[in-house]
């Protein structure tokens, strides 16, 4: 009998219980299972720059303003309005009212001075877009005032990459040792994203759920739970998809998109790819020193072979930085031209026996295949090319010794900010010299180009701006530090029903799943 | 007995040694950078540098050598270049998920490779023996990934048996950690459900890892179970009318168990070895993944820390199997270990 009363009791606290739990949804259960071949490392907003990092960060963290969904321009989130100062170098924003962060705590000017400032104290990955701030001030409790150290037109943008994180939460686990909570933030989350952390099964998968006090009204359609699993094995990842396990992929190359686009119920989704393929050329290098021999190869290389890996997934670059963005059309799309090819070389003196080494990425079959145009088309001109492939950590040692790094190799430049100079920045100025542990492999030293690329961000005018941009890349290609080889179109599986955007500016796998829907 | 444990002890301090300091003369001769890694892509130089000297990258190799061992004899494996987490921590939340799918793997592997041995010993000329040959064979011949491929598409995607990845449906919460092994922690928690949902996960990522070394097993329990069965005392037992079962259980059986037992110690490190491929393509969250991650990235700490586990565990399976001899076989003594 008393079992019996406990029994009843027990279903009624239970019925009880579940009547009362606030549904802050109101909206069915809907989940988002996003996989990818790697997982983060970290959680830490002010240490995640990679994509694997930017797919949780993305979705949990905010920064005072956004990259608008399904664009490159930049928008407001956290900050409603902004004023710039006639000389371009303070900046006033006003913050959104009535944000608060996963843990309770206020948004305040107060808070997002602490939050950006860590970001600069931890000095890791993010800490790079605010190299150009001279100071942050709290200067009234909801405006938050940032000078600039010189103008940069794409301040904004650089501003829209950074989260924000809870003061509160900051406060509660900073430690003598470790004043930043770096320890706490890398494997836990307090920011003011759609999504909260529900937990992180390592290697396994991150669950985030609706954070019920966000400060958006939740669109019907958009998941309330996302999965962000790791399937190390692309074939797995597909078989998943295919099932219906998985929503969408991250990272998965040409071949496999094709191949699930077979898969009944998967499609695939298309957008331009903010990104560049470049062959590179190592000028420390004899006979890479000769411009002419550069030239040689630029016009020796088989471009549409290149192209065709890709199978229409990929188009001829126009220039050194994407064609979607402004610049980007440049009028100089490389063609194959083997009579001006052994004119030049004939010029430079060199008449076959040559061999030139060149570096590829293990595991990416397109460095591969670059690799072996590259032979096939160089062997035109009597030139030997052997390819060695390695490891992604041991390239840019191999690469950072000058004189005897190979004499090519391959990069991917994508855009990362809405500032097309910067990938300029990355591969061809004399400060990121591959000595310098940049990315300058082609170690490329031309003063013009330095000082043209540091102007553009102080040109207001943006014709003027283009118009730089359209220069540097003329000069690039008369002096062929690298060749630019291939502009890929992104291509993901999806599952048929979803409907989502991927992140081209965080470099292509990241999904924002408050934007996504499903049908 | 003591004697025995003392020098085997002893030898293993040496090997681990050896090994600590091959894997990390190995692992720093490769040029690589793992802190350019660990800063990110677009990481500026300065930065890049920062890591390296959090990391203590930037020291010379003899002191990052000797800092090394100091904290291995304090028990501290270092950090993660990546995680920047203690590497013990990892290997705490890795190595349960590891240790289920192994010993599963291993306790499947003893039944059934033992089991067919004696089938194919005791009766060679029967259809099973020729199947049982044909398994063996395919054994050998199909790398471990392609047998996790073959049997997540056959057995997963095409039937739907089974799933494919992972240790739990995303459904299920895992059950509140006491082993870390999700078929005993849901026993303990009484969840049925979860329980099941667990082995169902499990069998694909068995049935490949023991695929691929199942022809060890059988092939060598039947040459040894056919040569007892060859020797007089069967024949004497025999002509005493002592029933064919019987015979095998009770006087075949044990005497050809020793050769048997060594090769399953030494089998028990291969499947932990093969666990690498085997979590990589189910993804199954062990140390099997933990490695290959850290490989990728050349992480050192963890390399290092993965490999030792590895040392340990052949240690630990063949100091016990030694000490299992006497125990099967009484004319073996702890004064022959």
């Amino acid at each position: 009998m008393r079992a019996v009363v406990g029994s009843v009791l027990g279903i009624c606290a239970a019925v009880a219980v579940a009547a009362v739990r606030p549904d802050a949804s109101a909206q069915p259960a809907l989940r988002a299972v996003l996989s990818n071949i790697a997982e983060t490392h970290t959680l830490d907003p002010a240490v995640a720059f990679s994509s694997d990092g930017l797919e949780f960060v993305r979705n949990v963290y905010e920064g005072l303003l956004e990259i608008k969904p399904r664009t490159v321009e930049v928008g407001p989130l956290l900050a409603t309005r902004w004023s710039v100062s006639p000389d371009g170098l303070t900046y006033r924003f006003t913050l959104r009212q009535g944000v608060r962060f996963h843990d309770g705590a206020a948004l305040t000017a107060q808070a997002a001075k602490t939050g950006l400032e860590r970001i600069q104290q931890v000095n890791q990955g993010p800490a790079s877009l605010m190299s150009n701030i001279q100071s942050i001030q709290a200067t009234g409790p909801s405006e938050l005032t940032v000078r600039l150290k010189e103008p940069d037109v794409y301040f904004l943008g650089r501003l829209a990459k950074l989260p924000l994180v809870s003061p509160q939460a900051l406060a509660q686990h900073r430690t003598p040792a470790d004043p930043l909570a770096k320890e706490w933030f890398a494997t836990h989350a307090a920011g003011t994203g759609p999504y909260r952390l529900v937990r992180w099964i390592k290697n396994n998968r991150i669950e985030l759920e609706q954070f019920p006090g966000y400060w958006r009204p939740w669109p019907a359609g958009a998941p309330t739970t996302v999965i962000l699993r790791v399937d190390p094995d692309v074939s797995t990842a597909l078989q998943l998809l295919q099932r219906g396990e998985v929503d969408m992929l991250g990272a998965v190359g040409p071949d496999e998109s094709l191949a699930a686009e077979k898969m009944p119920g998967v499609k695939l989704v298309k957008q331009p790819m903010l990104e560049v393929k470049h062959v590179i050329l190592n000028m420390s290098r004899p006979p890479l020193n000769d411009t002419r021999v550069r030239q040689a190869i630029k016009y020796a290389f088989d471009y549409q072979a290149m192209v065709d890996f890709f199978s229409g997934l990929a188009r001829l670059p126009e220039g050194r930085i994407p064609s979607a963005v402004p610049g980007g059309k440049a009028g100089l799309t490389p063609r194959q031209d083997l009579a001006r090819a052994r004119q030049l070389l004939a010029e430079a003196g060199l008449s076959g026996g040559v061999e030139l080494e060149y570096l590829g990425l293990k595991g990416l079959s397109y460095f591969e295949f670059a690799g072996t145009v590259l032979e096939r088309s160089l062997a035109a001109l009597g030139i030997r090319v052997t390819q060695t492939l390695v490891p992604w950590p041991q390239m840019p040692p191999l690469m950072a010794k000058e004189r005897q790094a190979p004499h090519m190799s391959f990069l991917n430049m994508s855009m990362f900010t809405p500032d097309p100079s910067d990938m300029l920045r990355t591969a061809y100025h004399s400060a990121n010299l591959a000595t310098r542990g940049g990315y300058n492999w082609s170690y490329y030293q031309n003063p013009e180009v330095d000082r043209l690329i540091d102007s553009v961000k102080r040109l207001t005018d943006e014709q003027a701006r283009v118009e730089t941009l359209v220069r540097i890349q003329r000069i690039l290609d008369d002096d062929v530090p690298t060749l630019v080889v291939v502009e890929p179109i992104l291509a993901q599986p999806v599952r048929a029903q979803w409907d989502v955007w991927y992140e081209t500016l965080d470099y292509n796998y990241v999904v924002r799943f408050f934007y996504a829907r499903k049908r | 007995m003591g004697r025995f444990l003392v020098r085997r002890l002893g030898w293993f301090v040496v090997v681990a040694f050896s090994i600590v300091t091959l894997t990390f003369v190995i692992s720093r001769v490769i040029p690589a950078d793992p802190a350019r890694l660990a800063a990110g892509l677009n990481a500026e130089p300065a930065q890049v540098e920062e890591v390296r000297r959090l990391m203590g990258l930037d020291q010379p190799l003899a002191r990052q050598y000797v800092a090394y061992l100091r904290g291995l004899l304090r028990g501290d494996l270092g950090r993660s270049v990546q995680s920047r987490q203690p590497v013990l921590d990892d290997l705490r939340m890795f190595l349960p998920a590891t240790i289920e799918l192994v010993v599963a793997a291993f306790a499947v592997y003893v039944v059934l490779g033992v089991g067919l041995g004696v089938l194919w010993a005791a009766w060679p000329d029967s259809w099973a023996a020729r199947a049982i040959h044909l398994l063996t064979v395919g054994g050998v011949a199909v790398p471990v990934f392609w047998a996790g491929l073959v049997l997540q598409l056959v057995l997963g995607t095409r039937l739907g048996w089974l799933p494919v990845a992972g240790r739990l449906s995303p459904d299920l919460a895992p059950p509140p950690t006491v082993t870390g092994l999700y078929t005993v922690d849901a026993l303990l928690a009484g969840r049925w459900d979860v329980w099941v949902d667990a082995v169902r996960h499990l069998a694909l990522p068995v049935a490949a890892a023991v695929f691929g070394v199942l022809s060890v097993a059988t092939r060598l329990t039947r040459d040894s179970v056919a040569a007892e069965l060859g020797r007089e005392y069967v024949r004497t037992a025999r002509s005493k009318g002592v029933p064919d079962g019987r015979v095998l259980v009770r006087h075949v059986l044990p005497n050809a168990f020793n050769p048997v037992l060594t090769m399953l110690g030494l089998q028990f490190g291969w499947l932990l070895a093969n666990s690498i491929l085997v979590e990589v393509v189910f993804s199954w969250p062990g140390i099997g993944l933990y490695a290959f991650t850290s490989f990728q990235t050349f992480d050192y700490n963890p390399i290092m820390a993965v490999t030792l586990v590895g040392t340990g565990t052949f240690f630990l399976v063949n100091t016990a199997v030694d000490l299992l001899y006497p125990l099967l076989d009484p004319r073996i003594t702890s004064s022959h270990l």
